[in-house]
Formats: structure tokens, C-alpha cells, sequence
């Protein structure tokens, strides 16, 4: 390689001012996946560490990666000029391929997203604590997000959304969910109802094929149990009887209904 | 400015190294900025070689401050990469575990939990921790004996908790171990590539997350919008606040 040093440290220099630059807008971007207002595709790509360098992301209307970052760093493209502070969010479409099956996996998984916020729906009439509900609402909130980003990963391939409760699964649970009579009688159903979700996205690992999809199912299905978790803890259940060491598959939900 | 850098080192990392990026890139400097995009990638698995390259930055991002990024050992993190295999990750992974439990006996021996709550959810949890870290030095092809603590993180873990005043410090303690081990077992499942590793790693990794929300309770259920979002019960698991395997290697 033929280079000289002065080249050396012009270039480090010059990645020094881009790291120094760009440690500021990283963690305010990851402060921002926390809130609701971030674009499903950024989730989605900060999770599985897709972002691309050529890739322009607003997240709540800051940017993520500055226009002049990437100038100076990426050697590549020319950033599109940044929104107004307030403005639309801009997040350009990036179509991508995955593999058929993982396409139903996703489709699935948002069903399943769906039907988990309609459940909480129907339980949040029966919770009448306050912290209670605000943890089931927050919960509620959650799976939103996670349907938003499995949809997201649908249209990105060119499917359609899957914005509807999954009907198989709510036919199937349609009895238990119009027996429910008490506050307890909710978390149990929402605890049951999460320990089967966080097991369905454990289950996907040795089903999906892209290779980072393992990764991003995970970081869902590990919320799912924190979800469960702390469900158990209400519920008198310490967690350690849901789930004794280890999670299995044992509570997975067929893929059924898409 | 003295400048430590090894040309010839850093041409021979970027040729044996490069396995998704630098295949179109012909100079120094691009090789260099496409290193540095690394950096945006905060979170999110992609690939053996960015288990350790990803930890350098991380690490850099945590220590150095307004300092130079240290290439040469970012290099080596590259050239590291090479040669970890799923069982290192698993062996690393077994420390943490075991590490773990060392933690929950300290605290457990140190007087200040005296709670009946805590008490009984830290010997669980660390009963569990035992467990994990059993499943993965099993899967560590003898790269770990059992019962080998990750000696940089315990001592680090071991100042925390003597400096702990109280019960709820000793909790956040114990919190913050829990988030750390779902949060790496998060990374690591970018790096893994075997799929009986993938799945061991992804059956521990929620149960680390509830017992983290199980300790985030205890810790903030008297506050309940205090951290609620971002380190109790986040919308999405993350990678932040992984163990950096660079800085905390297997013994």
C-alpha cells in the first residue's frame, strides 16, 4: 500500500472530528429508539445493526446521522438536507428481499403483536390499580411497537401490512378472554398471553433464516419476558416457576392464521 | 503528536479481515472512514468480526473521551475476530454467568439485603445463573472450566457492591449485572453462527431480562415513571451496556 504518514494522520484526525461528532447523535438516537415517536424502520435497523451509511434517518426529528457526518465519513453519496426541526420525519425506503418464510414469520409475529394489544385492551376494563394499569398500558404500548416494526420489515419487502389481531389465535383464546371477571384474572391471561409470545420469538430462531432476524426477534421476545416477568411478580408467581432457568419452546404459538 | 501506528499491521488487518465492506475500497482513507461507520452501529448484531470490532469502539466510546481513537487496538480487536469461534463466545458468556453468582453470594454475604423479597429472588436468580453458565461452558469445547468468574468484571462488580450503602444499593447492583448479561447475550447473537449456540444464547437471554425486571421493580416501584422506559422495561432489548469481551477477557 503505498501511502505516506502525513496521510496516515490526516486521516485520523479526520476520523477523530467524525468520532468526537458522532458519539453526540449515536446516543441521542439510541435515547430516541426508547420513544414512540421513532420510525419503525429505524428501530428496526438500529437493532439488527443495518443501518447503512448512505441511509438518511430522522428519528423525533433529529437527526441521527448528521448531513455533514456523513459527507465527512461515509466518502459516499451526499446526504439529503435535513427537515426543518418539527418538521416530517424522512426515512427513505430501502426495499429489501427476505426469504418467503421469514416474510410469513414476520407476518405472523404481527399478528400476534395485534392480537396481544387487542387482549390488553379487553383486560385493561378489568384493572382497576392504578400502577397496574399503567404497567398494562405500557405494555400495550409496547407491542404496538413491536407490530410497527415487523410491518415495517413487510412493506419494506413489498407485502402489506398485517394490522389486524391474528383471527385463528383470537378465535382460540375468544373463551378465556370473555371469562375473565377480575383484575387478577387479567394479569394471569396477559401473563399466560406473554410467556407464549416471548417462546413463539424463541422458537423463530431456528426457523428464520436471514441472518440477523435471530437478533431482532430476540430483542422483542426478551421483552416479552420482561413483560412476564414482572406480570409473575404481581401476580404472586415468582418468575423463577413461569420459566424454571431456562425458556423453552414449550408455550410456542403454531404459526397459524396468515 | 506521537503517532503509534503500524502501516503494515493495519494493511494486513484490513486484507485478512474485511469480509463485508472494504472489498471495493483501494485507500487508506476509505478504509479508515468505513471503519469508523462501524461506529453507527450502536446496537444491532451483524457479524463475527464486529462482536470484537463493535467492542472496541464501545469501549472507546466509554473511556477515551476526547482522545484519539486507539487503532492499534482496534486492529487487534479485528484480527481477534478471526479466530473466535461460537465456543469462545460461549466460553465468555459462562464467565459472565458464573461471575453472576459470585455477585448474588457477595451480596447475599455482605448484610446489607436483608429483605426476605430480595433475598429469595437473588438465590433463585443465582441458582439460574448457575445453571446458564454450566449450559454454556458445556458448549465451550473445554475453553472454560466450570465455575470460572470473568476476573476484570467481578472485581469491578466487587468494588460496586462494597461501596453500596444500603439494601436498594446492592439491588441496583445486581440490576445493572442482570441488564449487562441480556444486553451482551443481545450482541452476542449477531455474532453467533451456529444455530444450537443461537438458541442457548436466545433461552437465557430473556430470562436475564426478567430478572431484571424483577430487580428494576424493588428498585423503582416507589417511582414508578423514574428510568421506567429506558432501563427497567424498555420497548425493545438492546445492546447498550454489553460486556465487552476486549476488556473483560476469559481467563
Amino acid at each position: 500500500m503505498d501511502i505516506s504518514n502525513d496521510a496516515v494522520r490526516r486521516s485520523l484526525r479526520e476520523i477523530d472530528a467524525c468520532h468526537r461528532e458522532e458519539l453526540a447523535s449515536t446516543t441521542e438516537g439510541i435515547d430516541r429508539l426508547y420513544q414512540a415517536e421513532a420510525p419503525s424502520a429505524t428501530k428496526w435497523d438500529v437493532i439488527t445493526g443495518g443501518a447503512q451509511r448512505a441511509r438518511w434517518m430522522r428519528v423525533g426529528g433529529v437527526a441521527v446521522l448528521s448531513s455533514a457526518v456523513l459527507a465527512a465519513c461515509s466518502g459516499g453519496e451526499p446526504a439529503p438536507p435535513a427537515a426543518a426541526p418539527g418538521g416530517p420525519t424522512t426515512t427513505t425506503p430501502e426495499m429489501t428481499k427476505e426469504d418467503p418464510a421469514d416474510l410469513r414469520i414476520f407476518r405472523f409475529s404481527a399478528s400476534l403483536e395485534n392480537l396481544a394489544v387487542a387482549a390488553y385492551d379487553t383486560a385493561a376494563k378489568l384493572i382497576t390499580t392504578p400502577a397496574l394499569l399503567a404497567a398494562a398500558t405500557l405494555f400495550q404500548g409496547h407491542h404496538k411497537d413491536h407490530a410497527k416494526m415487523f410491518n415495517g420489515q413487510l412493506v419494506a419487502s413489498g407485502e402489506k401490512a398485517f394490522t389486524e389481531p391474528n383471527s385463528v389465535l383470537l378465535a382460540t383464546l375468544k373463551p378465556q378472554l370473555d371469562a375473565l371477571a377480575s383484575e387478577e384474572d387479567a394479569l394471569a391471561f396477559a401473563l399466560d398471553l406473554e410467556v407464549k409470545a416471548a417462546s413463539t420469538y424463541l422458537a423463530s430462531v431456528g426457523q428464520l433464516k436471514g441472518p440477523k432476524l435471530s437478533s431482532a426477534t430476540m430483542s422483542i421476545g426478551a421483552t416479552e419476558f420482561r413483560h412476564a416477568a414482572l406480570l409473575s411478580n404481581l401476580t404472586g408467581k415468582p418468575i423463577a416457576s413461569t420459566a424454571p432457568g431456562f425458556l423453552t419452546t414449550a408455550e410456542a404459538l403454531a404459526p397459524v392464521g396468515v | 503528536m506521537t503517532l503509534d501506528f503500524d502501516v503494515e499491521r493495519f494493511n494486513e488487518a484490513v486484507g485478512e479481515n474485511d469480509e463485508q465492506h472494504h472489498e471495493s475500497l483501494g485507500t487508506l482513507g476509505d478504509d479508515l472512514r468505513e471503519l469508523h461507520a462501524e461506529t453507527r452501529r450502536a446496537v444491532g448484531g451483524a457479524s463475527r468480526r464486529d462482536f470484537l470490532i463493535r467492542s472496541a469502539i464501545a469501549t472507546t466510546t466509554l473511556t477515551i473521551g476526547s482522545q484519539l481513537l486507539p487503532m492499534r487496538s482496534l486492529f487487534s480487536g479485528v484480527a481477534g475476530a478471526q479466530v473466535l469461534t461460537d465456543a469462545d463466545i460461549a466460553a465468555f458468556a459462562a464467565s459472565l454467568e458464573y461471575t453472576a453468582v459470585a455477585t448474588y453470594t457477595a451480596a447475599a454475604a455482605s448484610g446489607k439485603a436483608t429483605d426476605r423479597a430480595v433475598l429469595d429472588a437473588g438465590a433463585s436468580f443465582s441458582a439460574q445463573h448457575q445453571a446458564h453458565g454450566d449450559a454454556f461452558a458445556a458448549m465451550a469445547n473445554g475453553a472454560i472450566t466450570t465455575g470460572t468468574t470473568n476476573k476484570n468484571l467481578l472485581t469491578a462488580l466487587s468494588t460496586q457492591l462494597s461501596q453500596a450503602v444500603d439494601e436498594m444499593g446492592v439491588v441496583r447492583v445486581l440490576f445493572q449485572v442482570e441488564n449487562a448479561a441480556a444486553a451482551t447475550y443481545q450482541f452476542a447473537l449477531g455474532a453467533l453462527e451456529t444455530l444450537r449456540f443461537k438458541q442457548l444464547t436466545a433461552s437465557i437471554l430473556p430470562i436475564e431480562a426478567g430478572h431484571a425486571a424483577v430487580l428494576g421493580q424493588i428498585l423503582f416501584a416507589g417511582d414508578p415513571k423514574k428510568d421506567l422506559e429506558k432501563h427497567w422495561l424498555p420497548p425493545f432489548q438492546t445492546e447498550a451496556g454489553f460486556v465487552d469481551p476486549t476488556k473483560n477477557p476469559v481467563a
